[in-house]
């Protein structure tokens, strides 16, 4: 596979990690360095008297290391990671130690025993009774919560959103905390993104009013079909059921990791990995709690050899993946290419099926150029038609600058139906 | 959208004091109209189907506004991955500027991906600014226009600009022009200096006294102009630069002013047989019709000290053009000016001019003197500190010396202190120990000669001794440091000889 360190650094678990990384890159500062069939390992002293022991499995890269670092990957693997790109000359082929070949062979067999594990579960007999009864006293939790939000937002509407600003900050905390003793966590977090918003009279009105949605669809839920149903439970913050997805029919193929987007919430992180083949989008969603570090991922602009099961919904979208991925060369096929217009089109479609949809997916977008308009940054594409951008930081749209030179780009998007979120690649992505 | 607002400015006052709207003469009228149930139900189901149709029927906005015209193509060739690869190491750390130096000396630029970060480092870093400019390519001027944060290095010289710009742009442009193109830089100061503001005259003659060269000659006649300039400071900074011209006519008012000074005494037999000389200080009556300008105080009739007139004219002229006109070697310049007691304004007048031949001959009188040190040749400064590593070097007074030794050491002297560093190391335990030599070890790590020969060291007798564990693990680290720097060099080199065996010469 074809690693680039943006990729590499984009697995680092925070950013003192990656720059740690970084620092640690350069042979000088490894006394072994070794890139056997399937692995790397080397050896780094740092800051005790015997040097660590750092081992990567490339498939899939997973990483070991005798550090005491709580992260992973830690900064010894992300420098070893760096270091085969940047001096692959300086690995040899010695076999790593045995500790490190036992932990190969032990995630091996944790693989294999993971998905006879997931076979059996899905084979495993539950009790109807029961589910049926721990679901019935769920759904009435809920109920309850959602007829309380229901009249909440009749009273604020009652009154005047004028009135609102004026609210203490407790009436919404109060309510999304209900919503959390009612399980439904998904209501309780757009109950918290209320004050944000009233500041602005008609962003303020469409949220209260996706929220009546939510209320009404519930009581209604039996209308539904099964697919849109899922969608209401999933805005509802109902948790998933791994078992049950994996159990459905999987998408095998070659994936490619086309944009990943981390984002801090109150509590905990969310990573957002964005995977696509041909028309097909699956979005991988990772969690950690604030402060401590995600989960390994998939570079980005790696191609996986995955097999990729779909969540229930109308708009199928949020996927696990079945087994573990492993590293492919690049496709030659490239996935498809929107104008603006086109990605508009498409989200339009999209929340016709699923009213709470918040993103419609990923979208490679070509031959586009990002502009200021002065006080924002937009996406402009050939047609000469133009979205406004959220950036991930402030560096971001100069770093795109710098790499095209203003020049036509390739960029992949994920639109929430105000901004495009954009994750780039330099060169117009058209074939030549 | 009509709908949506109808809906809005019901929900703003509230349906304890309106009604939900009627909507007429929108696609979305009957939807809407039909939807029933209690008032405040009704407002909220409308806002849902009205703004999720206004959400879904969005339409990406035409361009109104100008597009960036797209960079002009680089001239510099772009470091090649195998040099590039050590930018993302060494990038927040003192090395980076040393890659920018092996950088500009090869002739390539930076890769672009690189240039936002260095840019955003540089705002708060002048070092980096300056060993970024040469390397940063004609790209990071057209993303200098597009961040003001980086205007720093939007410098791109024109007359419009200069005509618009702020003192300190002046400054910033001219200090530019002055790098890129020196003989612009002159001719735009001798159009423009008259017509300036004195503060920035001031600033103009400040960068010219930061960036003096000796083509800079040519502006003598405008700084003699400068003399009589109506502002103090520009009269000041225009003495110090003719100062600094030894074949200026200002210096050679003033050797005329110290050599109508001297008269040489009559000596006895003695005297003339051991070939003694003896001079004495003369005061003149009356000033001279340049004095004024030339920023010499009027003499007062009721104290006329020569020696205070004699040591205020050797502070402000050039050592050469004082050896020049009186016949004499630095060395013997030196004798006769210590010898009248005005040893310390020659001092000063050589630290003014960073006049090398007598900071040379200065030195032994002023042996604790750095700032003369710094001055000197390179070679006396390395014979200095190489005279101190002999027998039980000072690790503060090694570093003060180390301090003022220009660039990267020379390899002999980067092995000497080496050596003495590995001996500290290799002895130091709990009672002889002294941490000063961490500092000593992270100053060698930074400017040691890369191919410098490093001693390993010898395994530690009592591993229990954290003193000796604690500068031994500094110690491995200034080895790694300067592996590092050594790959770095090597890479340059291969690099190098890659590109001009392949015709790309830069």
């Amino acid at each position: 596979m074809n690693l680039t360190p943006e990729t590499i650094l984009a697995l680092a678990p925070d950013s003192a990690s990656a720059s740690n990384g970084k620092k640690l890159a350069t042979p000088a500062k490894w006394q072994n360095l070794n890139a056997p069939a399937g692995m790397l390992w080397g050896q780094a002293q740092g800051s005790g008297k015997d040097p660590y022991l750092t081992g990567v499995d490339l498939n899939g890269l997973v990483s070991k290391c005798s550090c005491p670092s709580r992260k992973f990957p830690c900064k010894h693997a992300l420098a070893l990671l760096l270091l085969h790109i940047t001096h692959a000359g300086d690995f040899g082929q010695a076999d790593a130690p045995e500790s490190l070949q036992t932990w190969v062979k032990g995630r091996e067999q944790r693989a294999e025993s993971k998905e006879q594990k997931t076979e059996e579960a899905a084979r495993k007999e539950v009790d109807p009774a029961a589910q049926a009864r721990r679901r019935a006293a769920r759904e009435k939790k809920v109920t309850d919560g959602l007829a309380a939000l229901d009249l909440f937002l009749k009273d604020l509407v009652r009154d005047g959103l004028a009135q609102a600003r004026g609210r203490p900050y407790s009436d919404w905390d109060t309510q999304a905390a209900r919503l959390v003793d009612a399980q439904a966590g998904g209501a309780a977090r757009q109950v918290r993104k209320i004050p944000e918003l009233l500041g602005e009279p008609a962003a303020l009105l469409t949220h209260l009013a996706k929220l009546h949605l939510l209320c009404e669809a519930w009581t209604r839920r039996d209308t539904l079909t099964d697919d849109e149903q899922a969608d209401l439970r999933t805005a509802l913050g109902f948790p998933l059921s791994q078992a049950e997805v994996l159990a459905r029919p999987g998408l095998r193929g070659k994936w490619l990791v086309a944009a990943q987007f981390t984002e801090e919430e109150d509590t905990f992180t969310t990573r957002r990995t964005w995977l696509q083949q041909g028309r097909h989008h699956a979005l991988l969603l990772d969690f950690a709690p604030s402060g401590r570090p995600l989960p390994p991922g998939s570079p980005l602009g790696a191609t996986l050899d995955a097999e990729v099961c779909f969540v229930p919904s109308a708009t199928p979208q949020r996927a696990l993946l079945r087994g573990e991925a492993s590293m492919s060369p690049r496709s030659e096929q490239s996935p498809e290419a929107f104008t603006l217009d086109e990605l508009l089109e498409r989200h339009a479609q999209l929340l016709a099926r699923n009213p709470w949809l918040e993103r419609s997916g990923i979208y490679r977008l070509q031959n586009v150029k990002i502009m200021n308009d002065g006080t924002n940054w937009h996406l402009l594409d050939a047609t000469d038609r133009t979205l406004p951008l959220r950036l991930i930081d402030s560096r971001q749209p100069y770093l795109l600058l710098a790499q095209s030179g203003g020049q036509p780009m390739q960029v992949f998007g994920e639109w929430d139906g105000q901004h495009l979120l954009i994750s780039g690649t330099v060169g117009t992505g058209e074939k030549e | 959208m009509k709908d949506v607002q109808d809906l809005l400015a019901a929900a703003l006052v509230g349906t304890s004091r309106s009604t939900p709207p009627v909507h007429a003469g929108t696609l979305l009228s009957e939807p809407l109209n039909a939807i029933q149930g209690d008032p405040e139900g009704v407002l909220l189901s409308r806002a849902a189907l009205a703004g999720a149709v206004e959400c879904a029927g969005r339409r990406a906005a035409p361009l109104q506004h100008d597009v960036p015209t797209p960079a002009p193509v680089d001239t510099l060739p772009e470091a090649p991955a195998r040099v590039a690869r050590h930018l993302p190491i060494v990038v927040n750390t003192p090395v980076v500027n040393e890659w920018l130096q092996l950088c500009a000396q090869t002739g390539w630029r930076i890769p672009h991906s690189a240039l936002p970060g260095l840019l955003d480092l540089a705002r708060f870093d002048t070092t980096l600014r300056v060993n970024l400019r040469p390397v940063l390519g004609e790209r990071s001027m057209w993303l200098a226009s597009l961040n003001p944060d980086w205007r720093f290095n939007a410098t791109t010289f024109s007359e419009d600009a200069w005509l618009t710009a702020t003192e300190a742009q002046k400054e910033g442009l001219f200090r530019d022009l002055r790098e890129k193109t020196p003989d612009a830089a002159r001719d735009l100061l001798t159009q423009h200096f008259k017509t300036e503001k004195a503060g920035a005259r001031k600033r103009l003659l400040s960068v010219l006294q930061d960036t003096w060269t000796d083509e800079d000659a040519t502006l003598e006649p405008l700084l003699e102009d400068a003399l009589t300039d109506r502002s103090r400071e520009v009269q000041e900074l225009a003495r110090v630069l003719l100062q600094s011209l030894p074949g200026s006519a200002y210096n050679a008012r003033m050797t005329e002013r110290v050599a109508g000074m001297l008269q040489q005494e009559k000596v006895g037999l003695l005297g003339k047989l051991l070939g003694k000389q003896k001079v004495s200080l003369h005061l003149p009556e009356t000033l001279d019709a340049d004095a004024g300008r030339d920023g010499l105080t009027a003499i007062d009739p009721h104290k006329r000290v020569a020696l205070d007139r004699f040591r205020e004219l050797i502070q402000n002229t050039h050592p050469q053009a004082l050896a020049d006109a009186l016949h004499l070697t630095p060395e013997q310049l030196s004798g006769l000016i210590q010898a009248l007691g005005a040893a310390d304004q020659l001092r000063w007048a050589t630290l003014a001019t960073r006049h090398v031949p007598t900071a040379n001959v200065l030195q032994p009188c002023y042996p604790d003197d750095l700032a003369l040190l710094q001055i000197s040749a390179p070679e006396t400064i390395a014979g200095r500190i190489g005279t101190h590593l002999q027998g039980q070097p000072d690790a503060s007074h090694l570093l003060t010396l180390l301090s003022v030794l220009p660039g990267a050491w020379p390899v002999d002297l980067s092995e000497q202190v080496l050596n003495v560093i590995h001996g500290q190391v290799s002895r130091a335990n709990q009672h002889q120990n002294d941490y000063r030599w961490e500092a000593v070890m992270q100053n060698a790590a930074h400017h040691a000669h890369p191919h410098a020969s490093t001693a390993p060291l010898p395994p530690q007798e009592d591993s229990d001794d954290y003193h000796a564990t604690y500068l031994r693990l500094r110690y491995a680290a200034m080895l790694r440091l300067l592996e590092q720097r050594r790959l770095m060099h090597d890479d340059f080199q291969e690099a190098r000889i890659h590109t001009d065996l392949k015709g790309e010469t830069p």
